[in-house]
């Protein structure tokens, strides 16, 4: 099932804002002076209320407790300041009406548009400043949900839903750290990922995405991180391009040869620029691969022309991350398929 | 007869006075060599400063997985990497100090050039297997203890251990780490020439296998010590 967020429109905007801007996909907006910015939370707690009404299988308190859990997993991203606050029940819709409060809860939303989505994440955005203001998350009620400590055979588990769900509330993108491969159902099924934001979720019963990955983590510590997590870790930029030309939308993937964490980001400029920040210092391999293992409006808008016809292709130098600090800017040059 | 030794001339006595220091250096050398250990008059310096090249073989840093998590809990490898220091190259400056006739201290510095080397294969999506690298430079400052147990006409075979500190850099200069290297190793030394006089009393060349052992310093993760065999020549002054 897939979990398209409300924000096309504001991806897009991402999608082309220049160099510098860190590789996660951040979700942007273009504020009153034509200015590009992240979606970002400038005050904080975040208060958010609960919807009040049960669903088979989950009450609300349980409801409750689980976005509880959820909102304590990002909160724990260490030297980050990420901090929520529950306000109470609500008799009120999680979908974004001008209201600027932060609603999440379930609804039903059946029909073709909804049909493979588990949830939504929609916002309230100063236009002047790009602050985010309020962020209502919906779960679809047309699907079997959980609460159960292990998960539940053939129910989606409402906590590991949520913790993807608040990565795009605090405006954070889809992470493309996974694999998967198209079903004859036109669908696609995930083989692999290494990240809570991946657009495809786990089968029902999974609980895997209750607990962030470090590409998670790092896409928190860069729109949120303290002065602390700059000094300590740093960033990879370079270049992807073909031909010469610069490749937009490519994902870049980076090995911690030291811990096998990864992390992975996109070329974000029409040169095919990108940074990955908020990297432990080491020694990293650096894998440039199309974007083809997700419907590509899960990431860029429909209108962005996204070049997937290149083949997987590694650095040739192990590169150098210093602590805070960047690498020298690489280029990797891939060939067509 | 002292009149007679009065009237030999000035050059015959400097040579006399020169051999005669020659042989009271000797003396306590020759006392406290053991049975082995013998050589010509001549050779006993009390420092030897060396010049050379060393080689250092690879040591293995393991390695490390790319891995997804698949739906079942399994891992689904993205692509893997083996990762290995590469073999070295340096420079090596030794200078020794004779403490007895057999055993000396010496004091190393060296400089080493060589490469940080992962091979990556398995990639998920059928990517080229690629070997990636980045230089290394590595500093070390030792101490070490000689011990010279066969002497020959010209040779002198020795065994040696040392212990010191090392400071490595990546090839960007962006990342240092430092760590502990000690080594034990054999080697001779052969004297090409030997001379009773003069500033530098014999000159020579050495050569010697080492094993090292290495901790710390710059490494894929926590794949930190290694073993490494290493050899080194270098020519001897000995002062």
């Amino acid at each position: 099932m897939t979990r398209t967020s409300a924000a096309s429109i504001v991806l897009v905007v991402v999608a082309f804002a220049g160099p510098g801007v860190g590789a996660y996909l951040k979700l942007g907006t273009e504020v009153a002076d034509g200015r590009l910015v992240a979606l970002r939370w400038t005050r904080q707690p975040i208060r958010y209320y609960v919807t009040n009404r049960d669903v088979v299988g989950v009450s609300a308190p349980e409801l409750q407790a689980a976005i509880n859990r959820a909102f304590g997993t990002w909160a724990g991203v260490p030297n980050t300041s990420i901090r929520f606050e529950f306000v109470g029940f609500t008799n009120a819709e999680p979908s974004n009406d001008g209201d600027r409060l932060s609603v999440i809860g379930f609804q039903s939303r059946p029909g073709p548009e909804f049909e493979r989505t588990l949830g939504a994440t929609q916002w309230e955005v100063d236009t002047m400043t790009g602050e985010l203001l309020a962020s209502d998350i919906f779960l679809n009620s047309v699907f079997d949900w959980s609460v159960a400590p292990g998960g539940a055979a053939a129910r989606y588990d409402v906590e590991s839903i949520v913790v993807h769900e608040i990565g795009h509330l605090l405006g954070l993108g889809h992470s493309a750290l996974g694999e998967t491969e198209l079903q004859s159902s036109g669908r696609r099924r995930v083989l692999g990922k290494r990240a809570v934001m991946f657009p495809i979720a786990y089968p029902a019963g999974n609980i895997e995405d209750r607990t962030l990955e470090a590409d998670d983590i790092a896409g928190a510590t860069d729109s949120y991180g303290s002065g602390g997590a700059t000094q300590a870790t740093g960033s990879i930029a370079g270049r992807v391009t073909l031909n010469g030309s610069g490749l937009f939308g490519a994902h870049v993937t980076v090995l911690d040869t030291a811990t096998g964490i990864l992390t992975s980001g996109f070329a974000l400029s029409a040169q095919g620029e990108f940074v990955i920040g908020s990297l432990a210092p080491g020694l990293y391999v650096v894998r440039v691969e199309p974007l083809d293992d997700g419907d590509k409006n899960s990431f860029f808008s429909e209108d962005t022309d996204v070049n997937i016809n290149f083949k997987a292709t590694y650095y040739a130098r192990l590169v150098e991350v210093p602590a805070g600090g960047a690498s020298g800017s690489i280029e990797i040059k891939v060939q067509p398929k | 007869m002292i009149a007679a030794v009065g009237h030999l001339p000035k050059q015959v006595v400097l040579r006399a006075v020169a051999g005669a220091l020659v042989v009271l250096a000797a003396a306590p050398s020759a006392r406290a060599q053991g049975r082995p250990v013998s050589g010509p008059t001549g050779r006993e310096s009390r420092l030897d400063l060396s010049v050379g090249a060393s080689w250092m073989g690879p040591i293995g840093q393991g390695t490390s997985t790319a891995n997804l998590i698949a739906p079942d809990g399994s891992m689904l490898t993205l692509f893997s990497t083996r990762n290995r220091l590469a073999p070295a190259f340096g420079v090596d400056v030794l200078l020794g100090r004779a403490l007895t006739a057999t055993f000396s201290v010496e004091a190393a510095g060296a400089w080493t050039r060589g490469e940080l080397e992962s091979r990556v294969s398995s990639d998920f999506e059928g990517a080229d297997l690629t070997i990636v690298r980045t230089a290394l430079s590595r500093f070390t400052i030792e101490g070490a203890g000689a011990w010279v147990f066969q002497r020959r006409e010209r040779f002198d075979a020795f065994v040696r251990g040392s212990a010191g500190w090392m400071r490595e850099l990546g090839g960007e200069r962006v990342l240092v780490d430092d760590g502990l290297v000690g080594t034990v190793g054999a080697g001779v030394k052969y004297w090409l020439r030997v001379r009773p006089s003069g500033r530098v009393k014999r000159t020579g060349v050495r050569v010697e296998g080492r094993v090292v052992v290495r901790s710390g310093g710059l490494s894929f993760g926590d794949r930190s010590a290694g073993i490494a065999p290493a050899v080194a020549g270098s020519f001897i002054l000995a002062l």
